[in-house]
Formats: structure tokens, sequence, C-alpha cells
């Protein structure tokens, strides 16, 4: 019996019936795709596994107060290009014997010099901050090794202070016994870097689950019940013929796993291709080498994952192909759901993101959250309203084709407009975060600097100034103020000064006069006040700060630059930071997502589309309709809820982006996002083309 | 008249129908019988222009049905032949009026006209109360005679049913046939039907009997 189960199985498998290709078709690449999300998605998991790992393995282990450690450190980070990252100044104690060092570290760096990422070396990066390179590093070149990066593209430097200088005391310094979880000490630093390169490890598995796993499964399911009048028919067959549900959904479900092993098998040989390449379009992030190759075992499991998964989706009982119009479960579900409820919520979804304008802060988030859900839940209900009232439209054509079509639309509007609302949630979905992306990376900075060193000595701040030019004629002219740390009091040279550190030209043009100059400038800076004459001696580690305002063609790595030589130099700002190389990757990951549900939709308006085709098909040719005229009248059936929902949901999008500019969380993008709607209409238009040239063998088939 | 002449058919190796001859005269029912697989849907189909004939023709009113273009095959369809099949074939989201103009208005005719007409054969197969209702809420019966309807507002005087009465009870299937007949004798149309059912061959005028690929006309 099992044997003969098997052979039917693999007949239906492997049969050549016109009716079952595009199960079959749907189920391979189906597959494919899902075996390759699933295996990208453990792959990204073990890869940022791999990093936290390294990350954890060079976390300081330090004493309670920071004596009797055998290394001091204190961590800073410099911005290179728009990207801040870590500078880690080390100070082996006086005294200190064997002294610990981070892993990818031979050595301490001799005084006054760095041990870079190869990252850095390749980027220019000490040549720009005028360091010095130390080839104690594991790695080649003298770099830091593999062993202390979490990835490649990391940026990281180990600094010693200059002959002669020191870490000082107090502060931010601490004593570190050792590094890694096996360390001994009274705990470990945490958050001692400034950017991590790599995401956490939490952070990765949520993502991959929602950006690659959830749509893979999504394609895969809707993939593995595809429509086939094969199937279906061989199905009630088959029971006639005797057998129990169970062994007919046995059937099936082998039917399916049996396409669905090669799709699979397809999808590890593409990721093994794929996997040993380390960088992403679009992103910055170049991961170790081999960061992203699964063990044999993972691939096996997630292989055997996917084609369970179809394996099990197929033995689900077939649903019949029938045509989507007409049945009277379809009209039932017409006139349960009207749409008008929807339409309600979808108004009231654009009010309220509306009304989040006209509030501030915490609560625009949250009145904003609840208009976007309302939106969200109220764009597929009302949707069936859309499509009736287009169908109400069409079926006043005089044209048979239009006529009929319009009258699907309005008899099964739920039914019909299901592909379209898969698509149109996701273009709004996608387009409301598109506006969110484009915000971020269009954030502009105040172009304040503030800079503060350890172990500061007379004569340290005019050789800053020497390098940076400031009084020099020509030099452009930072406006430069000392920040106390303790009084919170700025000073400045000149009302000028003052002026242009509040972003203002000069002193002329400030309503009020040198005192709303002075008053302004200390709040730009985050001081109490403001007094104008020369600057104190800066003789206390961390009693002052000394604050700059970029001029034009000033940036913040000059600056870095010129204070790359003192101890534990720490220059912030808040220049517009390129985001971390990981974030870079939300975008693609997004649009990666979305391609997945895009696809899955797509395959659901061709699944549609084809289940119809045959039975309908030749219905419709006894009746005397021509076979291009059903075709059109199919077209219309299936391609108008596309082209109303889409526009309508570009439109929810752009409200959605209008809305959130009142707190600069988005700004309003209606290009790009009507770009995403004519491409996601162009694509279901290519689709619908194609699946009508298959529909056109499937009628001359049916009506053969 | 439908006239078939020496009609063969070949789906690759295996021989469906072989050198087939008959006529239907206007005004008489002809019923088509013959084991399963002697071919019967086929010739059905042949007619219909929805299978292409291997060797010889079939003529219906003396159209060669085989050497249209596939637009004109459609129009013949809507505008000469009247077909009924086993199952109703009715789109469930038209009413049956709707159903039954359906030909009509693909074939261009105004809504109204259409529809009347559409009436009018509802009313002779008995369903005139069915003519706003949608087909879900049809009893197989109902279904049927608004299917028949359908042909029999055809323009064209032949029609061809394919085994029509084969999943109606004893009760709506001799209301079909009595259709059937008393449209052949009213208009003077060329009926066919295909059957396997004993009482409607009874009823038919002459009975072309499909064995071993062959008719034999009786």
């Amino acid at each position: 019996m099992t044997r003969t189960l098997l052979a039917l199985a693999a007949r239906g498998a492997t049969t050549r019936d016109l009716a079952h290709r595009w199960r079959q078709v749907s189920v391979l690449v189906g597959s494919l795709l899902a075996t390759l999300a699933i295996l990208a998605a453990t792959a990204f998991v073990v890869a940022a596994h791999g990093a936290q790992t390294r990350a954890d393995a060079r976390t300081p282990v330090v004493t309670a107060d920071g004596t009797g450690a055998p290394l001091r450190m204190v961590e800073r980070g410099t911005v290179w290009d728009r990207r801040q990252f870590p500078v880690v100044w080390l100070e082996a104690s006086d005294g200190a014997g064997d002294v610990p060092l981070p892993p990818g570290l031979a050595a301490l760096p001799a005084p006054g010099t760095v041990a870079a990422s190869p990252a850095m070396l390749d980027a220019g990066v000490l040549d720009g901050l005028d360091l010095v390179a130390s080839p104690v590093g594991t790695g080649a070149r003298g770099a830091i090794g593999d062993e202390g990066l979490r990835a490649s593209s990391e940026m990281l430097a180990y600094a010693v202070p200059a002959p002669g200088r020191g870490l000082g005391k107090g502060g931010s310094v601490v004593g570190v016994t050792g590094f890694g979880p096996d360390a001994a000490g009274v705990g470990t630093l945490q958050g001692w870097e400034t950017e991590p390169e790599t995401a956490p490890v939490a952070w990765v598995v949520t993502f991959a689950l929602l950006t690659l796993v959830l749509p893979g499964l999504v394609l895969l399911v809707g993939c593995a019940s595809s429509a086939s009048a094969y199937r279906g028919g061989r199905a009630a067959t088959l029971r006639v013929l005797g057998l129990s549900p169970g062994q007919v959904r046995a059937v099936g479900g082998v039917e399916t796993l049996l396409v669905a092993v090669p799709g699979v098998l397809l999808g590890v040989l593409a990721w093994i291709a794929l996997a040993p390449g380390r960088s992403f379009p679009g992103g910055e992030l170049v991961l170790l080498p081999g960061a992203l190759v699964l063990p044999a075992g993972a691939v096996a499991v997630c292989a055997v994952a996917v084609a369970g998964v179809a394996g099990v989706v197929g033995a689900l009982p077939a649903r019949p192909a029938a045509r989507t119009t007409g049945a009277l479960t379809s009209a039932l579900r017409a006139r349960a759901g009207s749409g008008r409820a929807g339409l309600v919520l979808l108004g009231a979804g654009f009010a309220v993101m509306v009304a989040s304008r006209s509030t501030a802060g915490e609560l625009a988030y949250l009145v904003n959250g609840v208009g976007l859900i309302a939106t969200a839940v109220g764009l597929p209900l009302a949707m069936p309203w859309f499509v009736r009232a287009v169908g109400a439209a069409v079926s006043r054509s005089d044209r048979p084709e239009a006529w009929l079509a319009g009258r699907r639309l309005v008899h099964s509007p739920v039914a019909l407009a299901r592909p379209g609302v898969a698509i149109a949630l996701l273009v709004f979905l996608l387009g409301a975060a598109t506006s969110v992306v484009r915000d971020a990376a269009d954030v502009e900075g105040s172009g304040t600097v503030v800079a503060n060193w350890r172990d500061p000595r007379p004569g340290d701040l005019a050789a800053v100034h020497d390098r940076l030019g400031v009084g020099s004629p020509g030099a452009g002219g930072f406006a430069v103020a000392m920040r106390s740390d303790r009084g919170a009091t700025l000073h400045v040279a000149t009302c000028d000064d003052a002026a242009r550190l509040a972003g203002l030209p000069d002193c002329s043009v400030v309503v009020g006069g040198p005192e709303a100059a002075l008053a302004r400038a200390a709040e730009r800076v985050g001081a109490l006040d403001a007094t104008v004459g020369d600057p104190p001696e800066l003789t206390d580690a961390g009693a002052w700060d000394v604050v700059y305002t970029l001029g034009p063609g000033q940036r913040v790595e000059d600056v870095e630059a010129a204070f790359a030589g003192l101890p534990a130099a720490n220059v912030g700002s808040d220049i517009a930071l390129r985001p971390p190389a990981a974030m870079a990757l939300v975008g693609p990951a997004i649009l990666m997502a979305a391609g997945l549900l895009l696809a899955a939709a797509l395959h659901a308006f061709g699944n549609r589309s084809i289940g119809q085709s045959a039975d309908d098909g030749r219905l419709l040719t006894v009746a005397g309709m021509t076979v291009r005229q059903v075709r059109r009248m199919h077209r219309r059936t299936l391609l108008a809820p596309v082209v109303v929902t889409v526009p309508v949901a570009t439109g929810a999008a752009v409200v959605e982006a209008w809305a959130m500019t009142s707190v600069e969380l988005t700004q309003v993008v209606v290009a790009p996002l009507v770009v995403q709607g004519l491409v996601t209409i162009g694509a279901t238009a290519l689709v619908a083309l194609g699946v009508a040239r298959f529909q056109l063998r499937l009628l001359a088939a049916a009506t053969r | 008249m439908i006239q078939v002449r020496s009609l063969g058919v070949v789906r690759g190796d295996v021989t469906v129908l072989a050198e087939t001859s008959f006529e239907v005269p206007d005004g008489t029912v002809t019923a088509l019988v013959g084991p399963s697989g002697s071919g019967k849907s086929t010739l059905v189909r042949c007619l219909a222009g929805l299978a292409a004939p291997t060797t010889g023709t079939v003529l219906v009113d003396g159209v060669d049905v085989a050497r249209l273009g596939a637009a004109a095959q459609a129009a013949f369809r809507r505008d000469m032949l009247g077909l009924v099949f086993q199952d109703p074939e009715l789109l469930d989201e038209l009413t049956a009026a709707e159903n039954v103009a359906l030909p009509r208005l693909v074939a261009g005719a105004p809504r109204r006209t259409a529809l009347e007409a559409a009436r009018a054969a509802l009313a002779v197969v008995g369903c005139e109360h069915l003519a706003g209702l949608r087909p879900g809420t049809f009893s197989r019966g109902e279904a049927q005679r608004v299917a028949l309807a359908r042909a029999l507002a055809t323009p064209g005087r032949s029609v061809v049913a394919d085994e029509p009465t084969a999943s109606l009870d004893r009760t709506n299937g001799r209301l079909v046939v009595d259709l059937l007949v008393r449209h052949a004798r009213e208009h003077g149309a060329a009926t066919l039907v295909a059957t396997h059912d004993p009482e409607v061959v009874e009823r038919c005028d002459a009975v072309v009997d499909l064995r071993a690929g062959a008719a034999v006309v009786g």
C-alpha cells in the first residue's frame, strides 16, 4: 500500500499535465527562495553570534576602584568620515608585570602609537588623524587580528599615550585585570564601545525572523498550496477509489515534497555559492572571512525544515481550483464584508494620522501609531468597497468583457480584492518605512564640537590651535569657547565668537546685543551662563571642555586630527553620523523582505488567475466568447483591484510621512513612494502578462 | 440541418472517431448513442468548434465549422448553435436572465433587447420566476432548464446537447427532453442529443449509434 501511495505521489510530482505545471513551478521556485531566505537568516544569526563572542572576549574586566590593576584604560569615540569608532587608550600601571592584552594584539603599542584594525589602515584614517601605527597586532600588516574584531570593516584602535604623558587619574579611567569572560575581576565594563559594527544577536534574530524567515515561509506556504486542477481532480478520484482522507493527504504531501526537494537543493547550492560573500549591496559592513558559512548540519536542518513545511502544506486538503467569482460562499462573504466598516476605519486612520501633527513629543508618536494601525487594518477591510465601486463603474461598459469583469468585481469584491490587499498593505508599510529611512539619512548637525583630553599640560591648547589655525588670518575661524565642567560657565573670547556658537554670523545681527548673544551661545552648548574674556589656564583633567563651532568648509575630522596626539582626547559633536554599518543593512533587508512578500502576493495573484482559467475559460468559450475576450476579461478582473488599491495605499503612506514630519521622524518623499507604487503595479502587470500566456495554453487545452 | 461527413478524429495513436457520417434534418431530434469512449462528446465538441476533426467535415446549416477561425467559431457558437451540457455551466455572478442573455450580450446586442429575449426564453422553459436570481440558489433541474433556455435563445436553428439529462432526476429529465423536442418541432431546429438514457432515445426521431467508432444510423 505504501509503495502504491508513493508511486501515486511520484506520478503526481512528475506529471506533464499542463494543469499541474503552475503548481510544479511554484513549489520548486518557492522552495528555492524559502531555502535561501532561511539559510541566510540562520547565517546572519550565526555571524552575529560569532561577532558577539569576539566582542565578549575583548570586554575588559575591571577592578572595583581602578587601583591595583596591571592596565589602565579609557575608551574614546573618534569620528572619521562621519563614522564614529572606538579608540581604546591603554596604559600599563607602574611596576605591572604581565600586562593583559585584548584579543588581536601581541603586545601593547609603543608609546605615542596605535594598533589599528585593517579597516582603519585601508581607509587612511591614521594618516588623516596624524597617528603613528604600531605593528603589534596579530593580523596581517601588524593590524589587530580577526579574533579581536567584530567584522573586517570594523574601525578600532588601541592607543598608548606619548612618552611622558599618561591617562591621569579619575574620570572614566578604569583598572583592567584582563579581557573576556574568563578573566578575574569584579565585573566587566558594559557598553564600552561607541557603536557596535555588528548588531546584537537578539536584534539580528528578531530582524532575521521578520525580514527573511516569515516572508520566506509566507512565500513557501503560498507556493505549496498553489492551485492545480489536476491535483484537485486527482484527490477527488482517489477518494472515490476508496483511499482514506489521510491517504489522499499523504499522497498530496509526498507529491509536494518530491517537487520541493529539487528546489531546496537548488537553494542550498545557491547559498553555498553566496556564503563566501562578506559584503552587502548598499552597506559598508564587511564580515570576517567565512562568517556566513554554515556548518553542514545547520544547512541540513534548514533544508529539511523547508522541505518539511512544503510537505505538510502539500498534505492539507487540496482546494479546488474553482472560479473565484462564482462560489456561493464567495457571495455570502461579499455580503458579509461590504467594506463599509473598513472604509470608516480607513478614514479614521487617515484622520488620526493627520491629527497627530497637532500633537507633540511622545503623544505624537502614540497618536500617529494609533492612526497607522487603524490604516493598516482598515486598508484591507476597505478594499472590497473600492473594488465594488470600480466594478460598478466598469460594468457600465458596452464591451462584453468589461461588463462581465465589472459584474464579477461587484459580485465577489472580497475574493477579488485579496491579492490587491496584500500588495497594497505592502506598499503602505514599505512606503511608511521608506519615509523614515530617508529622513534618518538627512539629519543635519549644528556644527558644535566639544573636546577634552586627559593629563592636560600648559601649552596643549595652544599647540592644538596652532594645528587648527585658530586666530590666524584666512583660517576661516573656528568659534572657540571654554566650558566649565563645574560651574557650567562658558568663556568666549569675543561677542562674535558667542554669536557664531549660537549659529549666527556675528554679534551685530543678534537682537538684544551682546548679552543676548552670550545667552544664546550658553543655551546652545548647554552652559548656565557665558562670559567674555580670556579663558582660564587648563590644568585640571576633566574640569574644562573646549567648544568649537565649525565654519564653512571645516570638518570635525580637522578637530579630531588636531587633538589626536593628546592622551585620550575626546572630541564629540552632533554632526550627522552615518548609521552604523549594521544599521545600513536595515533598508536593503526591508527591501528584501518586501521583495519576498511581493513575490508571495504576486504568486497569489497568479494563483487566482490560473485557478480560474481552465474551467472558467471553457464555460465562457461555450457561451461564445473568444479566447482573447476571456483573457481580457480575466486581466480586467484581476488587475483592477491592484490598480485601485495601490494608489490608495500610496496615498496612505504619503499621509503617514507627512504626519510624522511634525516630530521630524520622516520626510515626505512622494516621488519614491509613487515609484514604489508604479513598480508594484508594473510587476503585477508583468506577472499578469506572463500568466496570461500560460492561461492561453490552459484555455486551448481545456477547449480542445 | 446538421451534416456530419466522414468525420474522423485521431488523438495521438488513438482513433476516437472513424468515418462517421449522418445528418440531422431540420425539425427533428436525433439521439447520439454509444458506449463510453465511443466518441460522443468528441463529436459534440467538433460540432461546436471546440475540437478539430482529423478528417471529414461537419456542417451546421451549411457552415463548415472546422474551417472557421477562432473568432468566427466563437461567433458561430453565439449565433448559430445552441449548446447544452451535462453541467449547466452557469456563471454565478450573473442572474439567470443575464446568463441566458450572455451570448447575445457578447455578440454586442443592446442589453435591454438581450435581456427581454432572455426572459422570454426563460418563460418557455418555465423559469421566468428565476430571471432576477443568481444560480447559487437554483436546484439542479432549474439550473439545467436555465442552461437550456440559453441554448434555445440562440438565433440559429440547431441545438446540440451532450448528456443533458444525465445529472437530473426522471421528472426533470423528461421536462428537458420535452422542451428540446417541442423546440425542434416549433422552430424547425435540427437537434442532436448525445445520451445514454433509453427514455431520451425513445423520444427521438432517429438514432446514431457510435459503436466501434463508426455511426450506425437507426
